[in-house]
C-alpha cells in the first residue's frame, strides 16, 4: 500500500490560512483550516472541488458522445453528412483528451479502486486494432448482441476515428489473416467498405454515448455517487479509506502527461523514445483524424483542469501548494503549462506525423516545454506533498 | 560424559547419531558436534533416503529455511533463510566444500548456478550467528554443500534412475586411494522432458538436461611426514540446457490446468556452461595447528532467451487481472484467442547474456591451545576474491499469431550492456574457549569490498567500497546432561552490488537463544532468533519481475523486524533389528517493515511501516519418518508450508496475493540384493497437490506433480 500526503494532513492542519475557498463540505476536524470567509479548507473540500471537476467534465463529454451517436447515425444512411459526424467525433475526443488525466474512480482501470474501466471503453488508445475492427467489418460484428463485449480495441472513440476517417479501401491484416487469404475484404468493394465503415462507425458511437452515460451514472450523486466515495475518502468511504489513498490515486492520474503525453504521444514520434529510425510519425496518435497535435494541447488542458480547478475560484492542488508556502512552485507551474501550451500549439504543419519530420525544431521545443513540467511535478511537487511517483513514471530514465 | 559446553560466534552444533560425518564438521574451529549455535547437518543417510534432485527438497529440511518455488525442479533455487528475501538464494552464502559457488557472489549474488544435490554426501546449514564464519551475506546464514570425498580403497557404483515426465538419471563414480595418493572421477547426467505441455504442442519438451563431471585428485608427499603436507585439486564442469520460462499461468487458468504453459513460451531456452578449478594445499606445520589454503576459479556462460513482456504493458500486469478491460486485449493476444495488433500488443523476447567470473583465494587456520583452565579453539581466515559479470542482454519484438510468436523483423533492442565486478578482502577470528560447562565465543569477521560498474548503454561508471565489521559471540551453558542453554548476537551484513552508486549495506542486529538436548536418544533443539535491520535491502532481478530499467538495481527498504522460531527433533530408535529414523523440524516466522517506503522491486512495491514481509509462511513443517533395516528400508516425508503474501501488507490478503498452502508428501523404499546392488522408488508429491507456490516472475507457478522414480545403484 501506498503513502500518500501524510505530510498533507499534517502541514494543511498547521499551515497559514490565507486561501478563501467554497468550502461545501466539513472534513476532518483535525485538518480543517479556517478560511477568512467562514468556509473551511480541509482535505475533502478539495477532493470535493476534483469530483465535481471530474462529474462537470464527464457530463460534457456524455452531451458531446449523444451528437456523435446522433450525427453518425445519420451518416450512416446519408454518406453526405460524414463531416458532420466528423465534426461530432472531433468535439468529442477534444473533450475526452481532457479528461484523459482525469483517470482516477470509475474512469481508471477495474484493477484499481473503485475502477470501471470506462475510459478504456471509451478511448482505448494506444490499443487500436484496425484489423480486428476490419474483420468485424467483414463479418458485421457491429450487428451483433454481444459487440459492447468485444475488445475494447476494437470500440470506443479509437475505432470511430478510424471509420469515420479513414477513406482507404484497404485493410490492414497480413496476407494470411482470414479477410485476405480468402478474399473476403476485396469481395466486399469500395462501397460496401465505406458503407460498413458507417455503420460500424454507428455502432461505436452508440456503445460510447452508453458508456459515457454510465460513466455519469457512477458519479453522479442521484445515482453511483462516487463523488461521496471520493469527498469520503477516510471517513466512511468504502472506496478510499484515507485522504491519502484518494489523493494518490488522483496525482497517479496526473501523471499521464508524462507517460503519455510527454513519452508515449510526442517523444516517441519525433524519435526520442522507443524509435529506432530517426523519427516514428507512424507513431502519431491520431493517424486518421490527424488530430493529434490538438491532442497534446488538450491533454495539457486537461491537466490544468486537475491541478488549478475547473474554474477560477474553484480549490485544486495550487490552493494547497499556496497553504504550503509553496505558491512560487503553483505559479511556475502555471506558467510552465501555459508555456507548454503554446508550444503545442505553435506547432506547423497541423499534422504532428508531418510536423515531426518537417519541423523537428519545434517538435522537440513542445517537447521541452512538457518536460518543464514534468519535471516540477516529478521534483518538487512530489517533494512538497511527500507523493510517491506511480510505477508508469518510475521507471521513466530521461 | 564429558562436559559439551561449547560457545562461538555463529557456529555450529551437536553430532547425530546416524549422521557420523556431522562429528567431523569443523566450523570456525571446532568441531559441529561440540559447538554451540545453530547448525544442521542433513547427511548422507538422510539424502540417501529420498535422492532428491531439487535442492530445494533438501535445505527445507532445516528449520528456518524456506523456498519459493518456480520451475519445479530447483534448477534455479529461490531458497531463504530466517526471512530474507528467497529470490534466487541472494540472500545466503552458498558454498561448495567451503568455497563460494555463486556466479558472482559478491558483484550478482542471485545464484543463477546451483551444484546437482544429487552429487553432495551431506548439506550443511549455518544460521545467525555462525554465518559470521562464512559471509559475505551474513544475516540469514550459509550453505555449504559437500562433494564426495576420496574414500580409501578403489572404489565404483552407477546410479541408473527412469521415472515419470521422461525422468532420467545416470550417476557413476570411480575413485581409488592409498595412502600417498587419491583420485575421484563423478559423472551426472540428469534430465526431464517435463511436466508442463505448451498450448497446442502437448508432446513438446518442457524439460532440461543437466550435466556435471567432477575430477578430484590428492596427493601427499610424504605420509610419514608430521607436518602432514596435502594437495589437493578439483575440477569440474556442468552445463545445462533447459527449455524453462518466466512466464506462469492467470490464476484462472493455474485452477483449470495447473501444469499448462502458454504457446508465447515456445521459444524460451536457458543454456549455460559452468568450468570450476580449486587447488588447495593442508598442512600441520606443528601439532596443534592446520593451515589450509585454496585457490579457485569458476566461469560461467548463460544465454536465457524468454518472454520478457509485452510492448505495452508488463505480464505479470496481464496475468494479475486479465479480466479488466484493457488487459483482457493482452490475455486474449496472449493465449492465442486474437492475433497481435500494432506495436502494444508485440511481445518482446529475447536473450540475457551473462558471463560471470569468480576467483581468488582463501587460507583458514585452525589453531587448538590452552590459557589455564580454558581451551581454546580459534579460527583465523583470510579471503582475497575477484568476481564480475558481463551483461548484454537484447530483446526482439514478436507477433503473437495464434498464440505463437511470429519475428517481425524490427531491429533488436539492446537493453543492458555493461559490466559490474568486484575485489573483496575478508577476514574473520573466532575463538571458541571453553571452561568446565560454559563456553564463549567471540568472533569478528571484516568485510571490505570494492566495485567497479561499467555501463557502456549510458556511457556512465563508478567505484564503489563498503568496509564492515561485524562482530558477534555466542554462548553455551550444559545445565544438565547434554541438555545445553544457547544463545548468540551478531552483526548481519550484505554487501552493496556496485550496479548502485552510493548503495548502503543492509545490515542488522541479530540474536538468537534457545535449547538443545543433543544425546544417545537423538536431537530436540528449540531456538528464537530476532533480526532487527536497520537497512534492509534487495536487488532488483527479472526473476523477482522487474522492470529492464531496474535490473540489477539495489533497493532499499529501510528498518525492519524479523523474528521466529526453529524446533527441531531427530531420533532413531532401533527395536531389534528394526531402525525407525525420525526426524520434524517446525518454524515460525513474523516479519515487518518498519518504515513507509516505495520500491522499483514488485516483490516490494509501495510499503507502509507494519506491512508484513512478503514470502514468509508463517508456519512451515517438515517431517520424515521410517522403518528401516540393513536390507530393506520404507520412509516418508513430508512438508507443510503455509501461505505466503505476496506483496507486503497487514491484514486479509486478497486471494490473488497469496500463495496457497501445501502439504507436499514424498516418500521412498529401497531394497538392497547383497552388497553390492540396492534397488530404490520414490514417489514425488504423492497427493499431487496443484498449489500456487509463487507467481514470480510472471504468473502463478506450480508445484511440480506427482511423479515417481525407480533405480538401481550398483556398488563395486
Amino acid at each position: 500500500m501506498r503513502q500518500y500526503l501524510l505530510a498533507f494532513s499534517v502541514v494543511v492542519a498547521f499551515a497559514d490560512c490565507r486561501r478563501v475557498g467554497k468550502a461545501s463540505q466539513g472534513g476532518d476536524a483535525s485538518t480543517s483550516i479556517p478560511l477568512p470567509d467562514g468556509s473551511t479548507l480541509t482535505q475533502s473540500v478539495v477532493l470535493d472541488s476534483i469530483g465535481q471537476c471530474a462529474l462537470s467534465g464527464y457530463r460534457d463529454f456524455a452531451k458531446a458522445a449523444a451528437e456523435l451517436e446522433k450525427r453518425t447515425a445519420a451518416a450512416e444512411t446519408d454518406p453526405n453528412l460524414r463531416p458532420a459526424a466528423r465534426v461530432a467525433w472531433n468535439d468529442a475526443i477534444d473533450l475526452w483528451e481532457k479528461l484523459e488525466v482525469f483517470q482516477f474512480g470509475p474512469a481508471a482501470s477495474s484493477t484499481l479502486a473503485g475502477g470501471k474501466d470506462m475510459r478504456e471503453h471509451i478511448y482505448s488508445w494506444p490499443l487500436g486494432a484496425r484489423c480486428v475492427i476490419e474483420q468485424g467489418i467483414v463479418a458485421k460484428a457491429y450487428d451483433k448482441p454481444d459487440f459492447s463485449d468485444s475488445l475494447v480495441a476494437t470500440r470506443g472513440l479509437w475505432a470511430a476515428e478510424y471509420t469515420l476517417f479513414y477513406e482507404g479501401s484497404d485493410n490492414g491484416c497480413s496476407s494470411i489473416s482470414a479477410i485476405n487469404a480468402n478474399g473476403t475484404w476485396a469481395a466486399l468493394g469500395t462501397g460496401e467498405i465505406v458503407t460498413r465503415k458507417a455503420s460500424y462507425a454507428r455502432a461505436v458511437a452508440k456503445d460510447v454515448r452508453a458508456r459515457a452515460d454510465a460513466l455519469v451514472g457512477f458519479w453522479d450523486p442521484a445515482s453511483g455517487n462516487f463523488l461521496a466515495q471520493l469527498t469520503g475518502a477516510g471517513a466512511g468511504s468504502t472506496t478510499y479509506a484515507s485522504h491519502g489513498t484518494a489523493f494518490n490515486a488522483i496525482t497517479d492520474a496526473m501523471f499521464y502527461i508524462e507517460h503519455a503525453t510527454k513519452d508515449a504521444k510526442l517523444a516517441k514520434p519525433i524519435g526520442l523514445q522507443s524509435c529506432t529510425t530517426g523519427t516514428c510519425p507512424e507513431a502519431v496518435e491520431s493517424p486518421f483524424a490527424h488530430r493529434s497535435k490538438q491532442h497534446l494541447a488538450n491533454n495539457l488542458r486537461g491537466f490544468r483542469m486537475l491541478f488549478f480547478g475547473c474554474g477560477p475560484t474553484t480549490i485544486a492542488f495550487d490552493d494547497l501548494l499556496a497553504e504550503l508556502g509553496k505558491q512560487d512552485l503553483a505559479d511556475a507551474l502555471d506558467n510552465d503549462s501555459l508555456a507548454a501550451i503554446a508550444a503545442v500549439e505553435a506547432i506547423q504543419p497541423d499534422d504532428l506525423a508531418l510536423a515531426v519530420v518537417q519541423s523537428p525544431a519545434a517538435t522537440k521545443a513542445a517537447y521541452d516545454a512538457i518536460k518543464k513540467v514534468t519535471d516540477r511535478l516529478k521534483g518538487e511537487f512530489v517533494m512538497v506533498l511527500d507523493l510517491e511517483l506511480p510505477k508508469l513514471v518510475e521507471g521513466d530514465n530521461d | 560424559m564429558r562436559a559439551r559446553f561449547l560457545l562461538l560466534v555463529g557456529l555450529v552444533t551437536a553430532a547425530r547419531a546416524e549422521e557420523k560425518e556431522a562429528d567431523t564438521v569443523v566450523v570456525g574451529g571446532t568441531r559441529a558436534s561440540r559447538a554451540g549455535g545453530s547448525a544442521h547437518v542433513v547427511g548422507k543417510d538422510q539424502l540417501e533416503r529420498f535422492r532428491y534432485d531439487n535442492p530445494e527438497k533438501v535445505v527445507t529440511q532445516v528449520p528456518g529455511v524456506y523456498a519459493r518455488g518456480e520451475d519445479g525442479w530447483g534448477l534455479r533455487p529461490n531458497i531463504a533463510m530466517r526471512g530474507t528475501n528467497p529470490d534466487r538464494s541472494k540472500k545466503v552464502t552458498l558454498m561448495e566444500d567451503g568455497v563460494l559457488f555463486g556466479p558472482a557472489p559478491y558483484s550478482a549474488p542471485a545464484a543463477y548456478y546451483f551444484p546437482l544435490v544429487g552429487r553432495m554426501q551431506s548439506v550443511r546449514v549455518f544460521k545467525g550467528p555462525g554465518a559470521i564464519v562464512y559471509g559475505p551475506q551474513t544475516v540469514a546464514g550459509a550453505i555449504d554443500f559437500i562433494t564426495r570425498d576420496i574414500p580409501e580403497g578403489f572404489h565404483a557404483s552407477a546410479d541408473m534412475g527412469f521415472g515419470l515426465y521422461g525422468y532420467r538419471k545416470a550417476h557413476v563414480v570411480a575413485s581409488g586411494a592409498t595412502d600417498r595418493w587419491g583420485f575421484l572421477v563423478e559423472a551426472m547426467n540428469l534430465g526431464t522432458s517435463g511436466f508442463k505441455e505448451i498450448d497446442t504442442r502437448p508432446n513438446a519438451d518442457t524439460g532440461f538436461v543437466r550435466n556435471e563431471l567432477m575430477i578430484k585428485g590428492r596427493y601427499v608427499p610424504d605420509p610419514e611426514d608430521p607436518a602432514m603436507h596435502q594437495l589437493d585439486a578439483k575440477i569440474g564442469y556442468s552445463d545445462e540446457s533447459s527449455n524453462e520460462t518466466y512466464l506462469g499461468l492467470s490464476d484462472d487458468d493455474f485452477r483449470n490446468a495447473p501444469l499448462r504453459r502458454y504457446q508465447a513460451t515456445t521459444l524460451d531456452h536457458m543454456r549455460w556452461h559452468r568450468t570450476q578449478l580449486v587447488f588447495s594445499h593442508r598442512f600441520r606445520p606443528v601439532r596443534n595447528l592446520e593451515i589450509k589454503t585454496t585457490i579457485y576459479r569458476h566461469d560461467l556462460h548463460r544465454i536465457w532467451r524468454k518472454v520478457n513482456g509485452f510492448e505495452g504493458v508488463a505480464l505479470e500486469t496481464v496475468l494479475d487481472d486479465p479480466t479488466s478491460a484493457r488487459n483482457r486485449v493482452f490475455y486474449e493476444v496472449l493465449t492465442g484467442k486474437q492475433d497481435s495488433f500494432g506495436t502494444s500488443t508485440l511481445l518482446l523476447i529475447g536473450p540475457n547474456d551473462r558471463t560471470f567470473v569468480s576467483q581468488g583465494a582463501q587460507t583458514v587456520a585452525n589453531l587448538t591451545t590452552k590459557t589455564g583452565p580454558i581451551a581454546h579453539k580459534m579460527e583465523y581466515g583470510l579471503r582475497l576474491h575477484y568476481d564480475e559479470i558481463v551483461r548484454k542482454h537484447t530483446q526482439d519484438q514478436f507477433a503473437l499469431i495464434g498464440g505463437s510468436p511470429v519475428p517481425v523483423g524490427s531491429p533488436t533492442q539492446l537493453t543492458a550492456d555493461n559490466t559490474a565486478s568486484t575485489i573483496a578482502v575478508a577476514f574473520h577470528a573466532v575463538d571458541a574457549m571453553s571452561w568446565g560447562r560454559f563456553a564463549l565465543s567471540p568472533g569478528l569477521r571484516i568485510e571490505s569490498v570494492s566495485g567497479r560498474y561499467v555501463d557502456r548503454l549510458t556511457q556512465q561508471g563508478w567505484n564503489t567500497n563498503n568496509v564492515a565489521i561485524l562482530p558477534g559471540v555466542g554462548a553455551y551453558v550444559e545445565t544438565i546432561k547434554n541438555l545445553g542453554l544457547l544463545a548468540g548476537i551478531h552483526r548481519g551484513f550484505s554487501p552493496p552490488i556496485p550496479d548502485t552508486r552510493s548503495a548502503r549495506p543492509e545490515e542488522s542486529i541479530n540474536v538468537e537463544a534457545g535449547a538443545r538436548y543433543d544425546g544417545k536418544l537423538g536431537r530436540l533443539e528449540l531456538i528464537g532468533y530476532l533480526n532487527e535491520y536497520s537497512n534492509i535491502t534487495t536487488v532488483c532481478t527479472a526473476s523477482s519481475g522487474c522492470l529492464s530499467s531496474n535490473l540489477d538495481r539495489q533497493l532499499d527498504g529501510g528498518a525492519a523486524r524479523i523474528w521466529g522460531l526453529e524446533a527441531f527433533g531427530r531420533t532413531a530408535p532401533k527395536v531389534g533389528s528394526f531402525s525407525f529414523p525420525l526426524r520434524v523440524g517446525y518454524t515460525l516466522t513474523i516479519g515487518e517493515f518498519l518504515s513507509d517506503f516505495s520500491s522499483a522491486d514488485p516483490v516490494w512495491g509501495n510499503v507502509k511501516a507494519g506491512d508484513e514481509i512478503p514470502y514468509l509462511p508463517i508456519s512451515q513443517i517438515t517431517s520424515s519418518a521410517g522403518i528401516e533395516t540393513k536390507t530393506w528400508g520404507l520412509n516418508a516425508g513430508g512438508t507443510y508450508v503455509g501461505d505466503m503474501r505476496e506483496k507486503p501488507g497487514q491484514g486479509i490478503v486478497e486471494q490473488r496475493d497469496l500463495t496457497d498452502a501445501y502439504f507436499d508428501l514424498d516418500a521412498s523404499a529401497f531394497f538392497k540384493v547383497g552388497s553390492h546392488v540396492t534397488f530404490y522408488v520414490n514417489g514425488r508429491n504423492l497427493l499431487n497437490q496443484a498449489a500456487i507456490v509463487g507467481r514470480r516472475p510472471f504468473g502463478a507457478r506450480p508445484l511440480a506433480p506427482i511423479g515417481v522414480q525407480a533405480g538401481v545403484t550398483l556398488h563395486l
